[in-house]
């Protein structure tokens, strides 16, 4: 996957300053609109169109190149949509500075020489502009960002040190010292142990009751189900949107994975059988 | 005790000497300052690649000046920072791999150097001088040259410091705090290229390339921040250039290539101080 290509950028920056868009009051916290991403001229994602208002929260769920990475990554504002549009409240992304985009873990180099502070502190970057260094009150929203999600023992540890839970709820912690009103996190459940998935899904009640709005890719369906009132299944298209029980409905659920999914009997669930896992993978879930 | 004092004070009455550990000993703290981004970001081809691409740059500007060595840092300059832009512009677009358009590119040009050197008499000597470089032939005016880049070099990592160290570290992150990435991208480039001009002189278009990486890499394995690599890196490095010069001084070796062996032997001891470090740290 292409990295580090943001909003349309020219060679030159036309600032090196913070971005200022206004919040449009009235305006849906994000809006997507018929929006479709290309990789490489073959579409990645097809009219795409949700709504979601300030302090909701939305699962999205589909098989493994589905395009859920690649929706995110263009709410964002890390991809150019090759038509649509993204608007938050009201505006492009590329003006916010309050979008957090947490990486999937393995997206990362964990052996790059950061303390888990220093990490949670470029998430004030953004904000200070340039020449400015990181002030006393960027700091201290740093450590009380690291409190909040219970890592503050762990803050000069090397991140690669840092458990896989850890490492994501440190991820968590860089995105309210960024003072993130949107949060977009790729596959945050994936590779973690029950305890772990438990800690995340407390934090998450954490950041919505901050008036956060949350965007996930996830592919455990019963997570969805469970935890989240509002779901999106995604197979480069948008198969349903809504509340779980609407939206993981057999026949949605078949459009949505394909020959992957089986419907049982009886209206008694479906299983998704996903050719693209591991037996690890499946075992470390059932575990 | 008299022995010693010798062994570091009879190079210092030489003029010449006290300019080559001065020169060598910048372009080892200021290698391993950029060598940081390229051993952290996975560079070290592109550093390699740029190296070798200045030949042909340096070649006119050797057959256009009729041999004077004068004015070729600035041909050097000029083209590293072309070529510098310019693999990062095929690297982009291609329908190649990165690496394989910078081998191609890289190969081509430095082949072309060669080329441009091999029409005039002699070259064997000058082509040596620029492959392995000769720190102790600097100039007061090279030393001049090499301490004012360096100094521009080091004041832009300082003031672009935060948001080099995101875009090394997450490229998405930078993306979403709306940093301006392709600038930033282009200018570490930039720096890079520049750093390559410099230690030329030192250590040549085949070693440039160790005095970028290995310092960095020894400091990488020792230590667990940013800052403190960097600043572990530059003082191996400025190490490693003092002591290849005394080296080469004593035995009579190619300096460059003592100043990269000496690069080379801190970071191999440096492998088991690392177990060393590891079995006393938590986890």
């Amino acid at each position: 996957m292409r990295r580090g290509r943001s909003c349309r950028q020219g060679w030159w920056p036309g600032r090196l300053g913070r971005p200022a868009a206004v919040h449009l009051p009235g305006a849906p916290a994000l809006e997507v609109e018929r929006l479709t991403v290309r990789y490489d001229g073959r579409p990645a994602l097809e009219d795409v169109s949700f709504k979601l208002s300030g302090g909701e929260r939305l699962a999205i769920v589909g098989p493994n190149g589905a395009g859920k990475s690649t929706l995110l990554r263009a709410i964002a504002g890390v991809l150019p949509p090759a038509s649509g549009e993204v608007r938050i409240r009201g505006e492009d992304p590329c003006g916010h500075i309050c979008i957090a985009y947490l990486p999937q873990r393995t997206e990362i180099d964990w052996r790059f020489p950061v303390t888990a502070f220093d990490v949670v502190l470029m998430g004030r970057v953004g904000r200070l502009g340039l020449l400015r260094r990181p002030g006393a009150h960027d700091r201290a929203l740093a450590r009380e960002a690291l409190e909040a999600v219970g890592l503050s023992h762990l803050a000069g540890r090397q991140i690669g040190e840092l458990s896989g839970g850890q490492q994501q709820r440190m991820f968590i912690a860089r995105a309210l010292a960024q003072e993130a009103e949107l949060v977009l996190l790729d596959e945050p459940l994936a590779g973690l142990d029950a305890p772990s998935q438990e800690a995340i899904l407390g934090l998450l009640d954490l950041l919505q009751k901050r008036g956060v709005t949350l965007l996930l890719s996830l592919h455990d369906l019963d997570v969805a189900a469970k935890h989240f009132p509002l779901v999106l299944l995604l197979n480069r298209r948008v198969a349903a949107f809504g509340p779980p029980q609407e939206a993981f409905t057999p026949g949605k659920l078949v459009q949505a994975f394909g020959g992957r999914l089986k419907a049982l009997p009886e209206g008694r669930g479906v299983v998704v059988t996903d050719p693209c896992r591991t037996q690890e993978e499946r075992d470390a879930e059932a575990g | 005790m008299q022995r010693l004092v010798e062994f570091f004070a009879v190079p210092l009455s030489f003029p010449f000497m006290v300019r080559g550990l001065v020169a060598a000993a910048l372009v080892g703290g200021l290698g391993a300052v950029m060598g940081t981004y390229v051993v952290l970001r996975g560079m070290a081809f592109f550093g390699d690649a740029l190296a070798h691409a200045i030949l042909p740059g340096v070649a006119v500007g050797y057959l256009a000046t009729g041999g004077g060595r004068k004015s070729l840092f600035w041909w050097a300059l000029g083209t590293a920072v072309l070529a510098s832009l310019g693999i990062g512009a095929v690297a982009r677009r291609g329908r190649l791999r990165e690496d394989t358009a910078i081998g191609i590119v890289f190969a081509g040009m430095f082949a072309l150097g060669i080329a441009l050197i091999s029409t005039v008499r002699g070259y064997a000597v000058d082509l040596a001088h620029f492959l392995f470089g000769n720190v102790l032939a600097v100039s007061p005016h090279d030393l001049v040259l090499i301490a004012a880049f360096g100094g521009a070099v080091l004041l832009v990592v300082v003031l672009f410091y935060k948001e080099f160290l995101v875009i090394s570290f997450d490229p998405d992150l930078a993306a979403t705090l709306r940093l301006p990435t392709s600038f930033l991208r282009h200018l570490l480039l930039v720096l890079i290229a520049v750093t390559v001009v410099v230690s030329l002189q030192a250590v040549g278009v085949a070693l440039t390339l160790a005095m970028l990486v290995t310092p960095a890499a020894t400091a990488y394995l020792l230590v667990k921040r940013f800052s403190h690599m960097m600043f572990l890196g530059a003082a191996l490095g400025a190490l490693a250039g003092v002591g290849g010069i005394y080296l080469s001084f004593w035995t009579g070796i190619a300096s460059g290539a003592a100043i990269v062996l000496v690069a080379t032997g801190l970071f191999l001891a440096a492998l088991p101080l690392r177990a060393c470090l590891r079995s006393h740290s938590p986890n």
